[in-house]
């Protein structure tokens, strides 16, 4: 097993088993062919735009937007089709920072393929024995990826927030970081991905930041979506990484940028360093 | 220009016109038609067909490759086709560490268009909690990208030298640093690039990866040319370094990704004050050159 391996399947990408979902004209995400076929039996909301399918153009504000396509995920849900909402409406949007066409609930992200922006924290302590990582394990009750290891806090970027307001509050949630701690947090990059997904596809961005948590302070999680939390040294994270499946399909990914930025993983001993590198930041950047 | 203006200038994306280089069945560069043409007149050596230019398969040696591209490059050079060799061998590989095909002179990058590999660290500096980096004015006589801005040490990647040989060699001949502080240099990851380039005495198409190195720099330390291929130095804030990326086309291209990528992992350039922060961040490592 190789880092690698923790990266590979985030570069898996079908084009041929999608079709191209439109709003306002504009492709915001992608649809797995048995999912715009299904989609089609909502003639008042979609319609087919050659190979794609589009939100029909008289939706043709915001509102109008999210109103239709949540009656239609309510209808999926019914029908049993869609598990339950998350209640947490993600801004359809294909570049940070514009005007959102609408939104629609975090459930129907991948199997409409949005794309989606998240915020990940590598919370770290330079001790004197070295450089340690804390690593979250999920609860066994999450939707997705349950009793896997997580970075110190992560999150998905809701509409309507600002990225230093969401980290601040997914601090305080999931570690029980107070906020003049948090908001020490640096931004250092992104890793991106866009692959194909049982349901649809990812097409998300995850900000990366950085902090340094005092050696005194222990998190404490605060909603339930963490177990327990635990100091690991470098050398078990890298280990961990390499020779099992127990970090989240993303977080992987974040650590081992984590890893090459600071200098833990280097060009000669890391065999694999220049396709990771290279391997970080793969989603189209439209 | 803005940052993305930069990074766009370092991703082209297309060779331009230019033929597939294939060795031993792998397509390693791009070469002009032009240069193909006058290769075609070495029929033992250069397949020139349908399109692309292929080592002939008889060549099956790193070595014998290696051997008759040196003979025809001279032969070239003789008679002013190719520039003169620069004795700095290159291995013709288009992942690091793996066996390379064969070694050719640095000169001929731009010509033949293959992946090439350099060094670059940036020296950093923290006063009052500010970042400042340190940066070199090329030599005015140096022979590519005449007094351009430069990091504080940067060098191509020869083979049969280490990185971190490499590097501290570098670091010796471009700052006078000594070795023991070269060696706390920190990898930071990569940086590439892939395009055509003129202007500062270079022409041609430059297929680049560079190993990105941080060096926190002593408060009483500062470096000093040995090789006469740097004018002088220089103590920037991180807030000028972003003024010259945005304002002038200061920095050499590759220099300014570096750069950037070092911004950005320092936490200068935010995603909540730069606009195009993904797209530059998507632009400065090729995905897989075209």
């Amino acid at each position: 097993m190789s880092l690698f391996d923790r990266i590979a399947p985030l570069l898996v990408w079908t084009p041929e088993a999608f079709r191209p979902f439109l709003v306002a004209g504009r492709r915001m995400g992608w649809l797995r062919r048995e999912t715009a076929k299904r989609l089609l039996d909502f003639p008042q909301t979609f319609e087919p735009d050659g190979d794609a399918v589009a939100l029909k153009p008289k939706l043709a504000t915001p509102e109008a937007r999210s109103a239709a396509l949540e009656e239609v995920l309510r209808e999926l849900i019914a029908a049993g089709e869609v598990r339950r909402l998350r209640n947490e409406p993600y801004p359809l949007i294909r570049r940070w920072g514009e005007q959102p066409l609408g939104v629609i609930d975090r459930r129907a992200a991948p199997l409409f393929g949005i794309r989606c922006f998240g915020l990940h924290v590598n919370g770290y302590v330079e001790r004197p024995d070295g450089l340690h990582l804390w690593i979250g394990r999920r609860a066994p009750d999450k939707s997705i990826a349950p009793n896997k290891y997580d970075n110190l806090v992560a999150g998905g970027q809701p509409a309507g927030l600002s990225l230093a307001a969401n980290l601040v509050k997914e601090a305080a949630e999931e570690a029980s970081l107070p906020p003049e701690l948090a908001a020490r947090a640096k931004p250092v990059g992104a890793v991106t991905y866009r692959c194909d997904w049982p349901d649809g596809c990812k097409d998300d961005v995850l900000f990366c930041y950085d902090l340094a948590v005092p050696e005194d302070f222990v998190p404490v999680n605060d909603d339930g979506e963490v177990v327990d939390f635990a100091l690991w040294p470098v050398e078990k994270v890298i280990a961990e990484l390499r020779e099992t499946d127990s970090f989240k399909f993303n977080v992987g990914p974040v650590i081992i940028d984590f890893l090459i930025r600071r200098g833990i993983l280097t060009p000669e001993n890391e065999a694999d360093y220049l396709r990771l590198c290279a391997s970080l930041r793969t989603a189209p950047p439209d | 220009m803005s940052l993305l203006r930069q990074v766009r200038a370092c991703q082209q994306g297309a060779p331009g016109g230019r033929l597939p280089w294939r060795v031993a069945g792998r397509r390693m560069g791009w070469i002009e038609p032009e240069l193909a043409r006058r290769l075609a007149a070495f029929p033992e050596i250069f397949e020139v067909a349908s399109g692309e230019v292929a080592l002939s398969g008889r060549l099956a040696t790193p070595d014998a490759r290696s051997q008759v591209l040196a003979e025809v490059a001279a032969a070239l050079a003789a008679e002013g086709t190719l520039p003169p060799p620069r004795g700095e061998l290159y291995p013709l590989v288009r992942a690091w560490g793996e066996a390379p095909l064969l070694a050719l002179d640095r000169a001929l990058a731009p010509h033949f268009g293959f992946r090439d590999f350099g060094v670059h660290v940036n020296g950093l500096r923290w006063i009052d909690g500010e970042l400042h980096l340190w940066a070199a004015r090329r030599a005015a006589d140096k022979a590519t990208m005449p007094g351009k801005l430069d990091q504080m040490v940067g060098g191509g990647q020869p083979a049969g030298l280490s990185i971190l040989d490499n590097l501290v060699k570098e670091c010796a001949e471009e700052a006078g640093l000594p070795e023991a502080l070269a060696r706390q240099a920190r990898p930071a990851g990569t940086v590439s690039f892939f395009g055509l380039w003129s202007g500062g005495n270079l022409e041609g198409l430059h297929d680049g990866v560079i190993f990105c190195f941080d060096l926190e720099m002593p408060e009483d330390l500062e470096p000093r040319n040995a090789d006469g291929e740097v004018e002088s130095f220089a103590l920037l804030p991180a807030r000028e370094v972003l003024r010259l990326l945005r304002d002038s086309e200061e920095f050499v291209y590759d220099v300014a990704l570096v750069n950037i990528d070092c911004l950005i992992r320092h936490g200068v350039v935010t995603p909540e004050r730069e606009p195009d922060y993904l797209e530059i961040l998507s632009g400065l490592r090729v995905a897989e050159a075209p």
